[in-house]
């Protein structure tokens, strides 16, 4: 043990130029990332309403959660849904755009590129869409229905139950092409033209053989970073629902985990539950993170 | 300007801009005494509220720090102990959930406390108390009125409806000339009241959401929607001005909009009493909900005696009267102040006809209850209303349904903050 301990202090001392060099970074991650994190799983196991200290009950917040909250199974049901739809759809649209904008010269694929990506950059554009779903006779979608005489009253697209998901995914999808995107794009770049060429030479007949064998093997760190990207991503939706459906929205439709942590954290105060639910979406993303690094790692075998 | 002195002065501007807190005014003499206030408004109200605040320094030899501030900020802060002693134009909610989790001072024991209510009407007073203690002083006001359009019912013929009876009448004929009734947000409200019904029993331990006259309020409601078919959604100003929702209700606040968005139909509008029901001995109820913002002092506030000079000379009808009258100076008619103090209410520039509307109305207000865990209420009558309306569930059903859900987050929250249970 102790040589191990003397083993490390040994190898840092070897190099510490290069933790000095990621001091700046480090130090900045560690106070406002890691460090809220740690402190929200603290939390986690108190009572805290955030006007009076916490207090500490155990796993009691866990055990609301699991056992008697049934809008948080609701909630996780409607990230779920979302994440399924959104996070797949997202990834694959984002890559096969990139590998279709990569064949276009140099001037298009700008200023593609640039019109894809502005919804993702935009912040809160997609309010638009509320004036596109707004449930007087006059908002855009509704009017045009009627106008084209296919409805008589207007359609409350963002409070009917029955009409809400769909709206909130099909807004998100639209935002969809985000980071990840560019990323796919710089990495399609990056693809080394001879190994291409070598490829050519020892038998790839299609496209899609290149694709698989050659490109996407070289492309994994992109294709990593841009699963990350959108499962956090998915994981984390809650805001297009906020802001077209309201917060919380009728009957819980598009509650999703976030928008349960805002209820219980800023609207009740119950900050040490609101932790909780963090605490349980960090751990459900860092496993769907695991999953996702095991699938990719069969790409191109 | 040369060049050179154009460059530095640009350099100073940068440099200032980080040493300078334009967000922060403060009185210009120093005192002993010191209060920090922070307000929520626009930077125009602001500079209005400082000057107003040297005359209050001057006079009770109080300094004060006025700061903006987003309204999530003062939360936070307070949780941080950065927090003000004093809190002005608070959102009606806050108070009552702040002092149940003693962040908030209760004013009844404060020094002439009594006689600075008697300038409110008592029931803006109702959403600021909890189990008999008041933890704000009022300073808007709002509560909704009937606005009409004076020609078209002149055009048409049409009586303006008295209670609710005649608007049943009224949907018809305006229906059938293309036009609409415009519904208020929280009519249930106003039926509720209007029905003799309350919110809660026994200081909030129980949502009275399933009681007769609620279900009779809420059928009321429904229906206008349901078998009447009125908008959900609407844009007052554009459709009043139009022409194609020529009566509606909504908050008096309206009327000040619709003189600046709408001058080319001044004279052709007037504002009336909401419909009221008739009761069983023959007199009619013209019951309204009420509400506005309100200022509050903090639990941890240094200097209780001196936030509580400031609170009163603030909300005195005095003070409100200067302020808002020079912010419709500044301003202009629309961003006209709607004081909650009566008597200065009675300096303000309403018309005659307006003025006399209002302060009957007025009389008819009732506030609605903060209890911990209201939140709920609002939340779930809304889920409660789609679902009748969208999909015809059965109103006595889905009342009782979301009434079971609501008295358990009720009883949660008297739990928590050890006010019995149910």
């Amino acid at each position: 043990m102790k040589v191990k301990v003397f083993h490390v202090l040994q190898q840092i001392q070897k190099k510490k130029i290069c933790y000095l060099f990621i001091a700046p970074f480090f130090i900045l991650f560690f106070i406002f990332t890691v460090l809220p994190v740690l402190s929200a799983m603290g939390l986690s196991l108190t009572y805290y309403n955030v006007l009076e200290l916490p207090r500490f009950i155990g796993l009691e917040n866990y055990i609301q959660m699991f056992f008697y909250d049934d809008l948080f199974i609701k909630a996780l049901l409607n990230t779920l849904t979302m994440a399924m739809v959104i996070g797949p759809i997202g990834f694959l649209a984002s890559f096969i755009l990139s590998w279709m904008l990569a064949e276009l010269n140099r001037g298009i694929r700008t200023t593609l590129v640039v019109m894809l990506y502005a919804p993702s950059i935009s912040g809160n554009l997609f309010l638009v869409w509320s004036l596109i779903f707004h449930g007087d006779a006059y908002g855009y979608l509704n009017s045009t229905l009627m106008n084209m005489g296919l409805i008589e009253q207007p359609i409350q697209w963002t409070t009917d139950t029955r009409y809400m998901m769909a709206v909130v995914i099909l807004v998100s999808l639209w935002m969809s092409l985000g980071t990840s995107f560019l990323s796919f794009i710089a990495g399609l770049q990056g693809v080394d033209l001879n190994q291409i060429e070598a490829g050519l030479i020892d038998g790839v007949r299609n496209r899609w053989q290149e694709l698989w064998y050659i490109i996407l093997p070289s492309m994994k760190p992109q294709l990593l970073f841009g699963s990350v990207m959108s499962i956090t991503a998915a994981f984390s939706v809650g805001a297009v629902g906020a802001a077209l459906c309201g917060e919380p929205s009728v009957d819980y439709a598009v509650h999703t985990i976030i928008n349960h942590l805002n209820d219980h954290g800023i609207t009740r105060y119950e900050m040490g539950y609101a932790c909780a639910i963090s605490t349980v979406l960090f751990f459900m993303m860092v496993i769907s993170n695991k999953l996702i690094h095991k699938i990719l790692r069969k790409v191109g075998t | 300007m040369s060049t050179f002195t154009q460059i530095k002065h640009a350099i100073d501007r940068v440099i200032n801009s980080y040493t300078n807190d334009y967000n922060r005014f403060a009185t210009s003499k120093s005192f002993d005494k010191n209060i920090s206030v922070w307000v929520n408004t626009g930077r125009d109200q602001l500079q209005v509220i400082n000057q107003l605040c040297n005359e209050f320094s001057a006079e009770h030899k109080v300094g004060v720090n006025l700061k903006l501030v987003e309204p999530g900020t003062v939360m936070m802060a307070v949780i941080a102990g950065t927090g003000p002693d004093v809190n002005i134009m608070g959102t009606a909610g806050e108070p009552v959930n702040y002092a149940v989790r003693k962040a908030v001072l209760s004013l009844n024991d404060m020094d002439g406390f009594d006689e600075v209510i008697k300038d409110f009407h008592p029931q803006l007073l109702t959403s600021l108390t909890f189990m008999g203690q008041t933890y704000a002083l009022p300073e808007t006001e709002s509560f909704p009125v009937m606005f009409y359009r004076k020609d078209i019912f002149e055009e048409l013929g049409l009586k303006v409806p008295k209670v609710w009876d005649d608007v049943d009448d009224l949907i018809h004929d305006l229906q059938a000339n293309n036009m609409q009734f415009g519904p208020y947000v929280d009519l249930y409200s106003i039926l509720l009241y209007q029905n003799g019904g309350a919110y809660y029993k026994n200081n909030g331990k129980y949502s009275l959401l399933n009681s007769l006259n609620s279900i009779k309020a809420f059928n009321q409601w429904s229906r206008f929607f349901v078998n009447y078919g009125l908008p959900l959604e609407y844009d007052f100003l554009n459709r009043f001005r139009t022409g194609e929702v020529p009566i509606a209700i909504q908050e008096f606040g309206m009327c000040n909009s619709l003189a600046v968005f709408a001058p080319e139909i001044k004279n052709d509008w007037a504002m009336t009493l909401v419909p009221g029901t008739v009761k069983e001995d023959g007199t009619v109820d013209y019951s309204i909900n009420c509400g506005g913002s309100c200022a509050y002092i903090f639990s941890k506030c240094k200097d209780n005696d001196s936030s509580w000079k400031f609170l009163r000379w603030w909300v005195s009808g005095r003070t409100q009267s200067s302020y808002a009258t020079q912010i419709e100076i500044l301003l202009g008619e629309h961003a006209r102040y709607n004081v909650a103090s009566i008597s200065a209410f009675k300096n303000q520039m309403w018309n005659r006809q307006q003025a006399e509307i209002l302060s009957e109305q007025r009389e008819w207000a009732k506030g609605i209850p903060q209890v911990p865990g209201s939140y709920f209420v609002s939340r779930h009558l809304n889920n409660a209303f789609r679902k009748v309306v969208y999909s015809n569930a059965d109103v006595r059903e889905t009342l009782n349904e979301y009434t079971e859900i609501i008295n358990k987050e009720l009883s949660n929250k008297r739990r928590e903050f050890g006010l019995g249970e149910n």
